[in-house]
């Protein structure tokens, strides 16, 4: 078991290290001269040169890829070309409210996503079930920004339910944090929760034909029992994966939700960023959350073993 | 059957055609369109609503359309009416116009994303089955670009290059066909596997032969499903990158870049962002819909499971 989880461990470091190598290459591999489109239409050559030498493209690949490196496994991805602020301090100033979002969407999806697909699943073929499934496909359909100004529309400026847009940090209380939170939560979350509610219906579809569940029926164990305890501790393996798979969605979602609901996270560093062709800065978040998603999807691997004693590697 | 044709009198010899009343009345088969409709509703549904978009993408221009870019000044964020169906922007330009020509950038970053991922993933995934020594550094290489959240890699990759549509296509492509690769790997690997495959081997037919014969059909269902889906999200891809001002170039009109212009004055003038988005949320939805027929058609085992 911990020998297993140690090689797992170590197992990351190889993807990481190619994500890393990826993300650096993008510069050179880019169709064009990036130091030109960095600097823009108007710039004179000699600012082009700045940017090539300051982007350090004058220089010899891999030495280059070694310093950038070195750096990086000293927390350290470079100064933006805008501001002139270390990347770690602008990402660290915006990382609170990114966070929050993400933990709060993650939250309310499994809890809304897993008992959607169980009663789906339990219901299958009724009209509960298509019209989860149904709700699911549209979940898939509209995207995040679509879903984030119908919400807003609706219950922040015809209802006044919640504040249209913002972000109120937590430190100024868990209520207000959370009513900012609530929409963009929603919004971002309709995907995820389509994803997740599809996959807990297709793997409870098949634990609810295997004998044991009938024999918890025939001893005469109550329907949620049955459906909760016995079925869904089964099934959990492949629905803990496609949470694990889907925190991308969320990452990228996190981007256009923030843009909608004026939340000064990540995402927001990120859009401004483009603009400004901002580039060490979007390099840097990139490799974060790179990063962050290979870690995730590890412990989701780490889970497995504490699900299901059968798997092994 | 048999308890009704025992009763027949034997007449000397002859067998006797039973009187058939006793058959069951055939089951009523629906054949052509109807059948099809009505076995598949979900692939008819998704197909007609893209044909739909199809028709606005091409016909745009006779669709009692004005010129989309065409500024007026005078005529700024107007509700929509008789004049304009969906109402103007803040630079006077109709948006229903807009909204029409729009469909044809969607639809072009759908399918060319859809057919390049899905070509450049089979080349890949082929290289990656077949030739051994390459599999494990292709395959990292793969998983790494998949840790990649997509999104971020095609705004990555348009930070870096100059805004037009065929960097777009690009930039999402190259976010997209890592799971074509892995999955076509996989049928590869698991079709070199069978007897017949090895029997094609044995009698000395050459690669090239086995994967036209034996790996192509086997891996174009599955395929074809994956393109579905990854058309629906490269479009989605190509409305955020506009959206957030890092797809499409803002003189063209593309439901992204609509709704980007009309995102400062949503709370006040809804509409321009509300028709756009009904738009691609519609064709988005037809896509998803045709890729969930097709899976249930060509896969049959799954059909009642996803």
């Amino acid at each position: 078991m911990l020998t297993h989880i140690v090689r797992r461990v170590v197992s990351t470091i190889p993807v990481m290290a190619i994500v890393a190598l990826f993300v650096f290459s993008l510069l050179y591999i880019a169709p064009g001269d990036p130091a030109a489109v960095i600097a823009g239409d108007q710039a004179s050559p000699e600012d082009v040169e700045k940017i090539r030498r300051s982007l350090g493209l004058d220089r010899p690949f891999l030495a280059r890829f070694g310093e950038w490196s070195w750096h990086i496994l000293h927390a350290d991805l470079g100064t933006s070309m805008f501001t002139g602020l270390p990347v770690t301090t602008l990402i660290a100033q915006r990382l609170e409210p990114t966070l929050s979002l993400m933990v709060v969407t993650l939250i309310l999806s499994v809890v809304v996503a897993v008992p959607m697909g169980v009663v789906a699943a339990w219901k299958s073929g009724t009209w509960i079930d298509r019209a989860l499934m149904a709700f699911a496909v549209f979940g898939f359909s509209v995207p995040v920004f679509v879903v984030g100004y119908l919400l807003a529309y609706v219950f922040a400026l015809e209802l006044d339910w919640f504040p249209v847009q913002g972000y109120t940090p937590l430190s100024a209380g868990f209520q207000p944090w959370l009513e900012n939170l609530v929409l963009p939560a929603v919004a971002l979350g309709c995907v995820y929760i389509a994803l997740i509610a599809r996959i807990t219906r297709a793997s409870m579809l098949e634990v609810l034909q295997q004998d044991y569940i009938r024999t918890a029926r025939s001893k005469g164990l109550g329907q949620g029992g049955i459906l909760f305890v016995h079925a869904l501790k089964n099934a959990a393996v492949p629905i803990v994966t496609v949470i694990g798979i889907g925190i991308a969605l969320l990452i990228g979602g996190a981007v256009v939700t923030e843009s909608v609901f004026a939340i000064p996270g990540l995402g927001r560093l990120t859009v401004d960023a483009i603009l400004r062709r901002d580039y060490p800065v979007i390099q840097g978040i990139v490799l974060l959350f790179s990063f962050v998603y290979v870690l995730v999807n590890l412990v989701v691997d780490v889970l497995y073993t504490l699900l299901d004693p059968r798997i092994r590697y | 059957m048999s308890a009704s044709t025992s009763t027949l009198p034997a007449t000397a010899g002859f067998a006797v055609a039973p009187a058939s009343p006793d058959v069951l009345p055939p089951a009523k088969v629906r054949r052509g369109v109807t059948g099809f409709i009505y076995r598949h509703p979900t692939i008819a549904f998704g197909g007609a609503l893209l044909v739909l978009m199809l028709l606005i993408a091409v016909l745009a221009p006779y669709l009692g359309t004005v010129d989309p870019t065409a500024l007026a000044p005078s005529k700024r964020t107007r509700a929509p009416s008789a004049d304009y169906w969906f109402g103007t922007d803040m630079f006077g330009r109709d948006i229903y116009s807009r909204v029409m020509y729009g469909a044809r950038v969607s639809l072009a970053v759908g399918f060319s994303v859809a057919i390049l991922a899905s070509l450049a993933g089979l080349a890949v995934g082929l290289i990656s089955g077949f030739v051994r020594w390459a599999d494990g550094i292709i395959m990292r290489i793969m998983d790494g670009m998949m840790s990649i959240p997509p999104i971020l890699l095609a705004i990555t990759l348009m930070a870096l290059t100059r805004a037009s549509i065929g960097n777009v296509i690009t930039a999402i492509t190259v976010a997209e066909f890592p799971r074509v690769s892995r999955l076509v790997r996989g049928v590869v690997l698991s079709l070199r596997e069978q007897p017949y495959v090895d029997a094609a081997v044995a009698a000395g037919t050459r690669a090239p032969m086995i994967i036209l014969r034996h790996i192509l059909p086997n891996t174009l269902a599955p395929m074809t499903v994956q393109a579905t889906y990854i058309c629906a999200s490269a479009m989605i891809v190509e409305a955020i990158l506009s959206f957030i001002g890092a797809g499409t170039p803002p003189s063209i009109p593309s439901w992204g870049n609509i709704m980007a212009e009309g995102r400062a004055l949503w709370q006040v003038k809804p509409f321009i962002v509300f028709f756009p988005a009904v738009f691609l949320s519609l064709t988005v939805l037809a896509v998803n819909l045709l890729g969930d027929g097709l899976r249930d058609m060509l896969d049959p085992r799954m059909a009642k499971r996803l």
